[in-house]
Order: structure tokens, then C-alpha cells, then sequence
């Protein structure tokens, strides 16, 4: 009986993780753009440009997928990411062109050490961040986090179940932080395959198009969410 | 019709009449370019690829796209059709493409007829180069600049451009002097040198907000006109420089972006020459194009 209980609690638990929908797409209210509030800006720095297999899991399979790609990878790794490089620039001028006030922080506080919410707003979102408020007066806080730059493809062990692709990923979001809740939530995903072959060594040049058709991509969408 | 044919044929036959007469045809013909075209089919016309769509169906299986692939690809169903074997390597997707151009059918007509083929301006916009027209492929010709050309227009989905890809192959044929032959009569190529380029050209971005009947406009003059100025650019482009490297040394690698179909397209190329309507540069994959700038209907109507 004890066990079955325990059962249903786990059962009841792992529905519940399960059942939180993902984070829609938020924009941000134009009365924000307008309102005479302090802006926070985190834009972290831009990771190597270079490759990456999802799917080659095990560390054989990672070093075969790394070594059949290894052309791809030199090209890739000589992509400069000049355009995505000026983001925090570009970020910070879009915002003062609107009269805003902003403030350029150089790193986050950790995540886990901010205060757990009691009643969050959203369920997104369980981490106070009115820290930010008291220490430096922000009331809007905005985060651009780059974790991968460069190009992907997809693996199944040993086997490629795709060809390579252009890719940008970032977090970017903006969180109220009185509120605690996002005032902006638009995350960077961008793929971009080659138009036609893209096996075409030593300098992929459809693969080299799709790279900075990403990074335009990119930096429209933060252009147009920051309109 | 029948009088441009009629001219062609004289030009025909003056040509290979003079081409006998072996003396003094290198300094007479050193401005011309013989151009030969396929009579029967000298222009295809494809619909482009919607390759989002398309691409977003397949689960990210690539199909051909806007590039040099695309265009061996119809190149080699142009082969099909010109020889009688049909359609049969057209794709589904290509050939639901190609009916965009359903309702142009009589201005292609027209457009492959034999006067479209000759611009007029031409000789005196390529530098006193004469183009001369001809119609037989197969013919030996004893000159020094000799052209051969597969243009293939596309249309986008959307109806905003029309996209020339005109694969053009400029050979220069060596004369001997004509004290040291030995024989006067035969041909006198010595050796060659074969330049093969791909010229695209893409049509100005349109103002109207109708892209259909833009192009019916003038009863299909706004259409016809179009063709023959993308042709007329993708020829001077490669008889004007008479080679195939024509970006300075040193030029470094940017991203172009230009307008097609009413949107922005990204490429990344080695610029040779812009203004402010348009850019002309090399692609990565050695395409020379032609493309309206993203700014292009805010420039002066002058430049």
C-alpha cells in the first residue's frame, strides 16, 4: 500500500512537470518602449563559431561524426560573427534612440541564488528578480544569451540523418522585475540549410551562405522585437 | 519574322562565305562576337522553386535552390525538351512551379521569336563589339570572339522577379597570321581559350503592390522589355570584359543583400561594382549577378 501510494505520487509529480506548456511568445507592450523606465542589458559573448553533431551521444560516435566533418569544421571555425558581435551595441543604441535609460550589466547573478517566488506570476518564471531593482534601479531587465553559433547536423549515433545546417541559438527575453514576469520572450532558434549541394569542399559555399543568412536572421529578430 | 529570317540567313551566309576568305578575317572580325542560340527553343522559362515551402515539407531534405544546381538542372531539361525526350526529368515540384507563367504564355511566344533575339543597341553599348546572331550551333566558325549561351529565365512564386541564369561561353579562337599560313584556305584556329561563366540577373524590385498584372502591363510590353534588358545585361557583362575574372585582387568577401520577390535574400560575394540601385558581384560558386540593391526604389530615377 505504502509503494502504490508512492507510486501515485511520482506518477502525479512526473504528469505535472510534464503538463507545463511551454513559454509562448511574448512582445513587449509598446507603452514599455514609451514609459521612461531603466533597462537592463545583459548580451553575452558571442561562443567559437564552429560545429556541432546532436545525436553522435557517445564519445565514439562524437570523434567518427568529428572526424568525417573535419573539412566542414575548418571552414566553419574561419566564419566571423562580426554582425552578431555588435549586438550589445546595437541593442543599446535601438534603446536609447527610444529615450529609454540603460544600464549594461556584465554578468548575471545566478539564477539559482535568487530567491525562490512564493506565488510566482508565471510558472516560467520562479525566481525573484527584484534584486536587480534594489541594487541598480532596473525595472525592466534584458537578457540576449548566445549558446551555439555555427553549424549543426544531426546524427544518430554514427549515422548523419541530415545535411549541415546553419544555426543560431539564443535565449531573449525581457523580464519585468517587480512584476517577475516576461515583458518580452522571443528565443533565437535560426536554421538555415544550403540552397542546393552543400558537400561542396574546401569552402562550402552554400553552407558559408546559409551561415550569415542565419546571422542575419538573428539580428532582424532582435532588431524587429526591439522595434 | 520573315524578314529578320531572311536577314539572318544573309548574315549567314556572308558569314561563312567571308569565313573562306581567310587573309584578312581576324583584323575585320576583331570586334565581333559570333553569338549562336538554339533556334528552335533559344529562351526556357521556368517557375522558381519555392524553396521554404517546399524545403519546410520535406523535413529539411534539400531541393535545388536559386544557384548553379538549379540552373544544370534545367539546363539538362532543356537538353531534354530541345531533343524530343520530354519532360520526363522535370520534378513535381518544378513542374507545379512552371505554371506561373500560364497566363505569359503568348509573350513567350513572342519573346522566342527571332527579333527578340537581337537587341538592337547592343553593338553600341559593348564597346563597337558587333554581335553577330547565328542560329546553327553546330557551325565551325573561323573568328576570334565566338559566344554560346543557355539562357533560362525563372519567375518567383510571388510573381516580384524575374531571374535570368544565362550560362555563356566566351571562346577566343588565336588566328594565325596570315603571312605565316601555310594554307589559304581551311581553318585557321590555332588555339583557344574558353572562358564559361554563369551571368545572373535579377529584375528591379516593382513599386506596384500587383506583381501579377505589372507584368501584363502594356500588353505584355512591360514583360518583353524586362527579358530583353536582363538578356542584353548578361551579355554585355561578359562582352564588355572579354574574360572571366572581373573583380579587382584583393577584393574582400561581404554579405549582399538585394531584393527578390519583394523580400530580402542574403549572399555572401565579392563585390564588383554598385551603385545605388543596383550591385554587381561574384557569388561563392563563381556566378556573376546582377541584383537590385534593398534601397533601390528610394533611388534617384537617374542613376
Amino acid at each position: 500500500m505504502k509503494y502504490l501510494s508512492l507510486l501515485f505520487v511520482g506518477i502525479f509529480v512526473l504528469s505535472g512537470c510534464s503538463s507545463l506548456p511551454p513559454q509562448a511568445k511574448v512582445s513587449t507592450d509598446k507603452n514599455i518602449w514609451q514609459s521612461k523606465q531603466k533597462i537592463g542589458v545583459y548580451v553575452s559573448d558571442i561562443p567559437k563559431v564552429t560545429t556541432s553533431f546532436p545525436g553522435a551521444s557517445c564519445l565514439l560516435c562524437y570523434a567518427a561524426a568529428s572526424l568525417a566533418n573535419s573539412s566542414l569544421t575548418k571552414q566553419v571555425e574561419t566564419y566571423e560573427a562580426k554582425q552578431l558581435q555588435q549586438t550589445k551595441d546595437s541593442v543599446i543604441k535601438a534603446l536609447q534612440s527610444k529615450g529609454l535609460e540603460v544600464v549594461v550589466i556584465d554578468s548575471l547573478i545566478k539564477e539559482s541564488t535568487l530567491k525562490k517566488l512564493s506565488k510566482p506570476k508565471n510558472p516560467h518564471v520562479v525566481r525573484d528578480h527584484s534584486i536587480y531593482k534594489e541594487q541598480k534601479g532596473i525595472d525592466q531587465l534584458l537578457v540576449i544569451n548566445f549558446y551555439f553559433v555555427g553549424v549543426s547536423r544531426a546524427y544518430s549515433s554514427y549515422v548523419p540523418t541530415s545535411a549541415p545546417q546553419a544555426t543560431v541559438n539564443a535565449q531573449f527575453y525581457m523580464i519585468d522585475t517587480a512584476a517577475n514576469d516576461y515583458t518580452l520572450f522571443d528565443p533565437i532558434n535560426i536554421v538555415r540549410g544550403a540552397e542546393g549541394e552543400w558537400d561542396k569542399p574546401p569552402t562550402f559555399p552554400g553552407i558559408t551562405n546559409a551561415f550569415y543568412q542565419a546571422e542575419e536572421a538573428a539580428v532582424d529578430q532582435i532588431a524587429a522585437s526591439l522595434k | 519574322m520573315r524578314i529578320w529570317k531572311g536577314f539572318y540567313l544573309c548574315f549567314l551566309f556572308f558569314s561563312v562565305a567571308s569565313s573562306a576568305q581567310t587573309e584578312s578575317y581576324g583584323a575585320q572580325n576583331q570586334h565581333q562576337v559570333f553569338l549562336k542560340y538554339n533556334e528552335k527553343s533559344p529562351f526556357m522559362f521556368m517557375g522558381k522553386i519555392d524553396t521554404n515551402k517546399v524545403n519546410g515539407a520535406s523535413g529539411g531534405i534539400l531541393y535545388p535552390g536559386d544557384n548553379a544546381l538549379v540552373f544544370f538542372t534545367a539546363v539538362l531539361t532543356h537538353a531534354a525538351i530541345s531533343g524530343g525526350v520530354g519532360s520526363s526529368r522535370m520534378t513535381k515540384e518544378q513542374e507545379e512551379a512552371n505554371k506561373i507563367f500560364d497566363d505569359y504564355q503568348p509573350y513567350i511566344q513572342r519573346f522566342n521569336s527571332v527579333e527578340s533575339i537581337v537587341v538592337s543597341p547592343l553593338n553600341v553599348a559593348a564597346n563597337n563589339a558587333d554581335v553577330v546572331f547565328l542560329t546553327d550551333k553546330s557551325l565551325k566558325i573561323n573568328a576570334q570572339w565566338e559566344m554560346d549561351v543557355a539562357p533560362i529565365f525563372f519567375m518567383t512564386q510571388n510573381f516580384g522577379s524575374l531571374i535570368l541564369y544565362n550560362k555563356i561561353l566566351l571562346q577566343e579562337n588565336v588566328l594565325d597570321e596570315p603571312k605565316k599560313r601555310k594554307k589559304p584556305t581551311g581553318s585557321s584556329r590555332k588555339s583557344v581559350n574558353k572562358n564559361e561563366r554563369i551571368v545572373v540577373v535579377i529584375s528591379d524590385p516593382i513599386a506596384v503592390p500587383d506583381y501579377r498584372n505589372f507584368w501584363s502591363n502594356n500588353e505584355g510590353g512591360q514583360f518583353l522589355g524586362t527579358l530583353k534588358n536582363m538578356y542584353k545585361e548578361s551579355l554585355l557583362l561578359v562582352i564588355a570584359n572579354r574574360i572571366g575574372n572581373q573583380r579587382a585582387e584583393g577584393v574582400e568577401q561581404i554579405t549582399v543583400r538585394y531584393m527578390e520577390d519583394g523580400v530580402k535574400k542574403i549572399e555572401r560575394g565579392y563585390v564588383i561594382s554598385s551603385n545605388c540601385k543596383r550591385t554587381l558581384f561574384e557569388s561563392l560558386s563563381g556566378e556573376i549577378k546582377s541584383v537590385p540593391n534593398l534601397d533601390f526604389l528610394s533611388c534617384p530615377s537617374s542613376v
